[in-house]
């Protein structure tokens, strides 16, 4: 289509220019969200520093924006064998609550065995599936979590691991959206 | 999100053209464009730990480069928020300031710990906490080093600086180029003009086509290690190993744009360090090299990526199975690295 002056110009040629321009609006793709990672690592956690300052095996931060939590995973490296090691993150704001009646706000736990090597505990935040919030209970495997902006939100650690040599990584996946401010 | 297919005004063979027709879609387009620009800012949080680990704190023995965080960012980034938290102690006030370079709005220093902290905690149980809202604008490839600093005796059990950051889709080296469109409006006593038609067609069709370009606003994931041992060990690589959370293609976006490493040495006369990302079935996806020959210091050479983390689904996407990783590594058969970090800039 050539849209001069003098030219046979068609409805089909301005429908086409409109469905064109509508298109590429379409497939803007700055406004899918971002499943964006943070990580905090806690290097050379064992049992008896936990024990002796509880407060060094944790990490606060604010949170800068509106966003879900949607996945909360835990690796393990080189920790002691047979070890537990736990990873709970909590926050003020309108988070879900796994079971009715549960304290707020509830943290979300992570926890399992770990031992040598790289080890990553079971994940337990959405998978996907629909879940019903509300009556009586609410799979932890179907949950987002909301996270407001301007949140503290902690992640604290606890491991039975004795091994100073290895690393613990928490990371979070937190979904956003582009944002007008 | 995104924008329905909406097309308000339907051009037919047969029909009458109204000018008010063509100004029905312009109309439309200008507003739409208008309010799917304006969703422009990308928030993002980068934690900078100043500590060997929770049983090995930094004091002011601490070779002072370690004490250090180097950062280049692949657009112009801006620091709308600096956050402390800490668990220390300390004879004198512990400083966090830019070092060199000072970017536009810093302060020195930029963080205190407003002097001498005597207790791990106050008589309130609290940890030490300190907030900059200054704005500080971080320009595009420009390094900039963050170094915590004092004159007394200090030990930082856990020193963690948060960084808030932002950056804008339309404005990613210093120019706005966020798309404006104002189209001529026809009114019924316009002569025909195919000409001022087609001028609509075009600015309309690059504005949208802006939209849909795959423009970057990256946010920054940072993993370091102490102890890089050199020459490798057989417990180094599980705990110089770090997790990339695959996402769900369908739902989200999720790319590497940019990879940097950056070691401090022991001693001069080591080799290279190496960062290398690995998808799930353990390829190496990229790498990134610091060459150390000599230095004390080094950072790779800046060079833009492109390694999608993505999976088909949701479930796939909450599977361990399915992490890409990247790993640190030091060639070196003599030389350790004091520390080694990796900086890796994440966009849709």
């Amino acid at each position: 289509m050539t849209l001069a002056n003098g030219s046979l110009i068609l409805a089909s040629d301005l429908a086409g220019m409109a469905t064109a321009q509508l298109a590429l609006l379409a497939a803007d793709n700055g406004q899918l969200p971002l499943g964006l990672q943070h990580a905090f690592q806690f290097p050379g956690i064992t049992a008896a520093l936990l024990a002796s300052n509880p407060e060094r095996c944790k990490a606060v931060f604010v949170m800068p924006w509106d966003g879900y939590v949607e996945t909360m995973a835990v690796q393990g490296g080189d920790l002691t064998a047979a070890s537990t090691t736990t990873a709970t993150l909590t926050c003020p704001g309108p988070l879900t609550k796994t079971v009715v009646n549960a304290p707020d706000p509830f943290p979300v736990t992570q926890s399992g065995t770990t031992g040598a090597g790289i080890v990553k505990l079971a994940r337990i935040i959405y998978d996907g599936t629909k879940g019903r919030v509300g009556a009586t209970y609410m799979p932890t495997n179907r949950a987002f979590r909301a996270v407001t902006r301007g949140a503290t939100v902690t992640v604290n650690v606890t491991t039975t691991s004795v091994a100073a040599a290895s690393m613990l990584t928490v990371s979070l996946l937190v979904r956003q959206f582009l944002g007008r401010t | 999100m995104k924008v329905p297919l909406i097309q308000p005004q339907q051009f037919f063979t047969g029909g009458m053209l109204d000018p008010n027709d063509l100004n029905a879609h312009y109309r439309y387009m200008q507003g739409v464009v208008d309010d799917v620009s304006s969703r422009r800012w990308q928030h993002s949080l980068l934690s900078l730990p100043f500590t060997e680990g929770v049983g090995t704190p930094y004091t002011n023995a601490t070779d002072v480069e370690v004490r250090s965080y180097r950062l280049t960012c692949p657009v112009n980034t801006i620091v709308d928020g600096v956050f402390l938290s800490a668990n220390m102690t300390s004879a004198g006030e512990v400083t966090v300031s830019f070092q060199g370079t000072q970017p536009d709005g810093s302060t020195i220093p930029w963080l205190t710990t407003g002097g001498a902290v005597l207790a791990l905690v106050d008589a309130n149980g609290n940890d030490t906490t300190d907030v900059n809202p200054d704005r500080v604008l971080l320009l595009k490839d420009v390094e900039y080093t963050i170094r915590v600093s004092s004159s007394g005796i200090f030990t930082l059990g856990r020193f963690d600086v948060q960084l808030i950051l932002v950056t804008d889709r339309w404005n990613v080296a210093g120019t706005d180029i966020r798309p404006v469109v104002t189209p001529t409006i026809f009114s019924s006593l316009s002569a025909p003009n195919a000409t001022l038609v087609a001028a609509n067609n075009t600015a309309l069709t690059t504005a949208a086509g802006l939209l849909a370009a795959n423009l970057l606003a990256p946010a920054p994931l940072l993993f370091v290690k102490h102890g890089l041992i050199g020459g490798g060990s057989p417990t180094d690589p599980d705990i110089c190993t770090f997790p990339l959370l695959a996402v769900d293609s369908a739902r989200s976006q999720l790319r590497v744009v940019r990879m940097t490493v950056t070691a401090v040495m022991a001693t001069t006369g080591g080799s290279t360090v190496t960062a290398t990302l690995r998808n799930a079935a353990t390829t190496t996806v990229a790498t990134a090299v610091a060459n150390v020959a000599g230095l004390l210091v080094a950072t790779s050479p800046v060079a833009n990526i492109n390694v999608p983390l993505a999976v088909a689904s949701a479930a796939a996407s909450s599977s361990s199975s399915n992490d890409f990783n990247v790993q640190l590594s030091n060639a070196s058969g003599t030389v350790n690295a004091l520390k080694a970090y990796v900086t890796l800039w994440l966009s849709r």
